[in-house]
């Protein structure tokens, strides 16, 4: 369930993340433009949009009805499908090897989160059912 | 281990005997026939049993019921109403989840999401499948699922109940 409380997250995390995007864009575009030209602040506003989106859709994994599962798959596929209409549209990245390299790599990193996170509570899970068995057998009465 | 910790002599003789197994503690009653007094014995343990962990008032069509904590499988939000469940039917409770939670022995109860509480006496086993979610069956086959958030607080349970169980 999306509650209020959840909607607010998404507000907040989104402008925290168009600001952090705005600096990393800023720092990947300051050595490559004159001063700032429309260019410039383009790039600045695509790189916040993409951190609004990343951050914001990062409150998936706070609504409690969504697996880690559903989570990590909304928040890549928002994440990309942002990242990469933006990416080409600006020529942050052309359609060649790079951007599949990047991608991968990009694709790895959720793998890898989703893994960690499934092998840790799965482990959580089985102490849990043994605290559960421990905590019948002393039951009395 | 077994201790003895104090006998008291007066009308009646009582004797209380510390032993790690006994988390709840356990009454029994020894006499030569079952008179007024062993009644109102019975009756004064059981009200300051219930004080300590009230009896739930349920309003299921208009009829007002006291259920046992002991007996409560799960109390949780459908649609408007909170349902409290035990292991044979279900009832409606016309206070919030926080209220009820209040009321509710937290040794044995633990809230699992927005818009649940369990006990955890009555759970069976819990698992986590590849959805990644945490799912919770119940003794009584029914099954439901805990928010990943309170993962914390459910270890917190299990240690509380741990230390209580070693003394």
């Amino acid at each position: 369930m999306i509650t209020k409380e959840i909607k607010n997250k998404a507000i907040i995390r989104a402008l925290i993340g168009f600001i952090l995007g705005m600096f990393i864009s800023m720092a990947f575009c300051f050595n490559n433009h004159d001063g700032f030209d429309a260019r410039f602040v383009t790039n600045l506003l695509m790189g916040g949009l993409v951190g609004l989106i990343n951050n914001g859709t990062s409150v998936a994994y706070n609504i409690e009805s969504w697996g880690t599962t559903k989570a990590t798959f909304i928040h890549y596929i928002s994440t990309v499908i942002v990242f990469l209409t933006i990416a080409l549209s600006m020529d942050w990245f052309r359609m060649d090897m790079t951007l599949a390299i990047f991608m991968v790599i990009f694709t790895l990193v959720y793998v890898i989160i989703w893994v960690c996170e499934y092998m840790y509570m799965k482990k959580t899970v089985k102490e849990f059912n043994r605290e559960l068995d421990e905590l019948k057998k002393n039951e009395k009465g | 281990m077994r201790e003895k910790l104090r006998q008291m002599k007066d009308m009646v003789d009582i004797e209380v005997v510390l032993d790690e197994q006994y988390i709840d503690p356990k009454v029994t009653i020894l006499t030569k026939e079952n008179t007024a007094q062993v009644e109102n014995i019975i009756a004064a343990i059981e009200n300051v049993s219930r004080s300590d962990y009230p009896m739930i008032a349920t309003d299921t069509d208009n009829r007002v019921e006291f259920i046992s904590q002991r007996d409560i499988v799960r109390v949780y939000v459908d649609g408007r109403r909170v349902v409290l469940q035990t292991e044979d039917a279900s009832f409606s409770i016309k206070k919030p989840l926080i209220a009820v939670e209040c009321d509710l022995n937290t040794d044995r109860f633990l809230r699992i999401s927005q818009s649940e509480i369990i006990n955890l006496y009555k759970v069976k086993c819990f698992d986590f499948n590849t959805a990644g979610t945490i799912g919770v069956e119940f003794d009584c086959g029914v099954k439901t699922w805990a928010s990943r958030s309170r993962v914390r607080q459910i270890k917190e349970l299990f240690r509380k109940n741990k230390e209580r169980g070693h003394g």
